[in-house]
């Protein structure tokens, strides 16, 4: 498995100084380095971590540039809220242990490089976060723990599909993949407008 | 004492909203509405059970209770005050048909499980069971609070005598429940046997506490 050091690329200059950049950045740091999360456990808190290996097969102008101001304004709250669920003074049965919270970043960084909506989230309590997106009547869920990822799509009647795999494979993942792919390809569809999300959410369905 | 075995698939149960615990920021978040505690096989959260608290002044009385108890084990800023809000309620057979439900296989039980905790007698456990190979609990978690918000009715709002100066009061920003928006209620005949079986219980409970202190003082008095 490759260990070599990846230089972090923080979200916030990722989404500033545009897409040029952090493709050719996130890609040479990343070849060869399809082992690199199993290799070296959670990547970098709170930047533009490295295991973007889904990023070599796509080129570079599939990173989503239109809304990017508005994905960078979400995912920053979504930062935000991420590290109010560590408060000191927040209730022990509540507070987010620190391996889940990595996970949860790295996960978040992996969202916003595939231009994926900011997702809501939520917990159970301290062993998983949960991110949702909801459109009409159907709500995905990724449940993202230290070590593995689920994912479930339900409506108010059923449970349409659930998945579950190691976190270290996430990026490999057919659900994640195809859904970032489908919306990726899609990035003259401004973020967030309703066919973007449908694109989003009929991926996610199909691929499962 | 137990009367597991008298939680009928028609009685409902009710879940106490409270903030913070079940509000993100300022926003109701239903998915923080149940909270379930990792177990040996599986996870265990808690509701409260209406044969033993058979009208919702009784319900409501438990979850100012509840509140009031955590602000005086913790020394709270004011925004992190627990302040209940309201009720939602469910049938016992919307937990326990969670064992079976397409999507939830792993389920290996869903059980009711009356149990007095802190004094609280009409306090249930709701008992989730996974299959011995299932190592995924947190996603479980996920579709079972999921599954079970969409069986919620409610909420009754409520405000506590300690919180009727708050304003606004965060009651005001609960959720619709999915399946409908007021409480069900059981057949006449039904909620006077209900009663009935709440005063029957609750006398025998004080007795059985009252003899218990007994012998504890007893045998006290009594070394060796």
């Amino acid at each position: 498995m490759s260990t070599y050091e990846v230089t972090p690329i923080y979200i916030q200059s990722f989404y500033v100084q545009g897409t040029e950049q952090i493709d050719q950045r996130a890609l040479a740091g990343n070849v060869q380095t399809h082992s690199y999360v199993a290799a070296s456990g959670i990547p970098v808190v709170g930047s533009f971590a490295a295991p973007f290996n889904y990023l070599s097969g796509l080129t570079s102008n599939v990173v989503p540039v239109i809304g990017a101001g508005e994905l960078r304004s979400d995912y920053q709250e979504l930062g935000s809220a991420l590290t109010e669920m560590t408060r000191v003074d927040i209730a022990e049965e509540w507070k987010v242990n620190a391996p889940v919270l990595e996970a949860a970043k790295f996960v978040a960084s992996q969202l916003a490089a595939g231009g994926f909506p900011a997702p809501q989230i939520f917990n159970h309590g301290p062993l998983s976060i949960v991110f949702t997106w909801t459109h009409q009547a159907d709500t995905l869920y990724l449940t993202v723990s230290a070590d593995k990822v689920s994912a479930l799509l339900s409506t108010p009647e059923r449970i349409k599909r659930r998945h579950q795999s190691p976190l270290s494979e996430m990026a490999e993942q057919k659900f994640l993949l195809m859904s970032l792919h489908s919306y990726a390809s899609q990035y003259t569809i401004p973020l967030n407008s309703t066919s973007s999300v449908e694109l989003f959410f009929s991926s996610a369905e199909s691929a499962t | 004492m137990n009367l597991s075995c008298f939680v009928a698939d028609q009685d409902y149960l009710y879940r106490h909203a409270i903030r913070p615990t079940a509000f993100r920021g300022k926003a109701f978040d239903p998915r923080k509405l149940f909270y379930f505690r990792n177990d040996q096989h599986g996870f265990e959260g808690s509701a409260i059970w209406d044969t033993l608290a058979p009208n919702l002044d009784l319900v409501h009385a438990y979850g100012c209770r509840l509140a009031a108890q955590r602000n005086s084990s913790t020394v709270a800023k004011p925004k992190d005050l627990q302040v209940y809000c309201g009720v939602y309620q469910f049938r016992a057979s919307d937990f326990r048909d969670l064992k079976g439900l397409p999507g939830l296989e792993e389920v290996a039980d869903a059980e009711v499980t009356h149990r007095i905790e802190t004094g609280e007698i009409s306090h249930v456990a709701l008992k989730i069971i996974v299959a011995a190979d299932w190592d995924d609990l947190e996603g479980t978690k996920t579709a079972v609070v999921d599954r079970l918000w969409q069986a919620c009715r409610g909420p009754d709002k409520y405000i506590c005598k300690s919180d009727e100066a708050m304003d606004p009061h965060p009651n005001s920003f609960l959720s619709d429940a999915p399946h409908s928006t007021t409480l069900a209620s059981s057949p006449m005949i039904l909620h006077l046997i209900k009663r009935l079986r709440f005063v029957i219980f609750l006398t025998l409970y004080r007795l059985y506490r009252k003899l218990s202190a007994a012998a504890a003082a007893t045998s006290i008095s009594q070394p060796g």
